[in-house]
């Protein structure tokens, strides 16, 4: 059973068109299902469990990254739900690692179920698949695997501890490697670790850490939505989402 | 790999894992299966069984282990190679220093003892050393 939710952005009169090809080809392939819409007075949460609880087996993304990330954050208690994407809208630039194209040509990557596992992080009790980025970097401290702790000493960097992200075109962070990232990003050094500026940029693997602040509770922002506040343990949960992706794939 | 790249040109970038960028202090002790790459502070240990990279701004108060290692900065501790230490001519090491091979451009200072190994050398010491830990915690048991 096919579950589709349509992030509330899709409402807009533009995105008419490639909806309606999508849903064509969601017909001829014969893998439609039922479609929710997502709009401020639909709560995703509730959503997803109602799903769940109707034996959904595949809950299918239609939006941007940004969606993607919102729904796996409540999609991740459910081991058995396998998550598809089809991706619209400029915000979208995970689906070429994924190797699935973007609109209706998603529907023969779903068609074709290749899944693959991938890792999600873990901080406080909530699931992401991104990143967590730290507001306020002073004083914060981040303690790695038990054995060290990192500062930032510059007052223009920021935090962040990432799972799945592109740094450019072709450097990205690998979700099925069992390993988190933390990232000491200088602010006008982007992400161009290996480029000429990588030397301002600091990377270190880790698999579990705490995050703490000595003088007050920071807020962590969780895939740029939900926020946590410090003190923040923030784990690996290896192969813990199922996707469908694509052949041409470059994760 | 955690950050993977298919365009570096360089061996070393190729599998560098971790990176400690200028604006970054870590304290305690460091270990990595990767490349590191250390352009910032760091106090305690750093150990890898890969290659190490200090930079010309970095300061490092840590005893050091990695198969190679490549220093144009500040180290104030001891040094253990596996294979090869090269020391460029900004470079500054207070400790002792027990290498393979040994590369030193003028300029570059080296206050400690300096010991030549052999890789297996090195091996057998380990070896030895890790039988006499062994034996000191059976015989305080």
């Amino acid at each position: 059973m096919y579950l589709y939710i349509y992030d509330s952005f899709l409402a807009d009169k533009k995105y008419e068109a490639v909806l309606a090809r999508i849903e064509a080809r969601l017909l001829e392939l014969n893998i439609n299902g039922k479609i929710e819409k997502l709009t401020i007075l639909k709560n995703l949460k509730e959503m997803v469990e109602d799903g769940v609880k109707k034996g959904v087996e595949t809950l299918v993304v239609v939006g941007d990254d940004t969606t993607l990330g919102k729904v796996i954050s409540y999609v991740a208690p459910y081991r058995k739900v396998i998550i598809g994407y089809i991706p619209i809208g400029p915000k979208s630039k995970i689906p070429p690692l994924l190797g699935i194209p973007a609109g209706e040509n998603a529907c023969d990557i779903l068609s074709k179920r290749i899944i693959k596992k991938f890792d999600l992080g873990k901080v406080n009790e909530k699931y992401f698949l991104f990143s967590l980025a730290v507001a306020n970097r002073e004083n914060v401290k981040i303690e790695c695997d038990g054995k060290y702790s990192i500062q930032a000493t510059s007052p223009t960097s920021s935090l962040k501890i990432c799972n799945l992200g592109l740094i450019d075109e072709e450097t990205f962070f690998d979700p099925g490697d069992g390993r988190l990232e933390a990232v000491v990003m200088e602010e006008n050094s982007g992400w161009r670790i290996f480029g000429s500026s990588f030397k301002k940029d600091s990377v270190f693997p880790l698999k579990k850490a705490k995050i703490k602040c000595e003088t007050e509770c920071v807020p962590l922002v969780i895939d740029g939505e939900t926020i946590v506040k410090t003190p923040a343990t923030v784990s690996i949960v290896p192969k813990r989402l199922s996707i469908i992706v694509g052949r041409e794939r470059k994760i | 790999m955690g950050v993977f790249s298919k365009e570096e040109n360089t061996s070393f970038n190729k599998e560098v894992e971790t990176i400690i960028g200028p604006s970054v202090k870590v304290e305690g002790n460091f270990v990595s299966d990767g490349d590191i790459i250390v352009e910032g502070r760091v106090s305690g240990t750093i150990k890898t069984s890969k290659n190490l990279r200090i930079g010309e701004q970095a300061k490092v108060k840590a005893d050091v282990e990695a198969a190679n290692v490549y220093n144009a900065g500040e180290i104030r501790g001891n040094i253990k190679s596996q294979e090869k230490l090269e020391l460029k001519s900004t470079a500054k090491v207070f400790g002792s220093v027990e290498t393979g091979v040994l590369s030193v451009e003028s300029g570059a200072v080296l206050n400690g003892k300096c010991q030549m190994v052999k890789k297996d050398e090195m091996r057998v010491e380990e070896i030895e050393e890790i039988q006499t830990d062994k034996k000191d915690k059976k015989g305080k048991k």
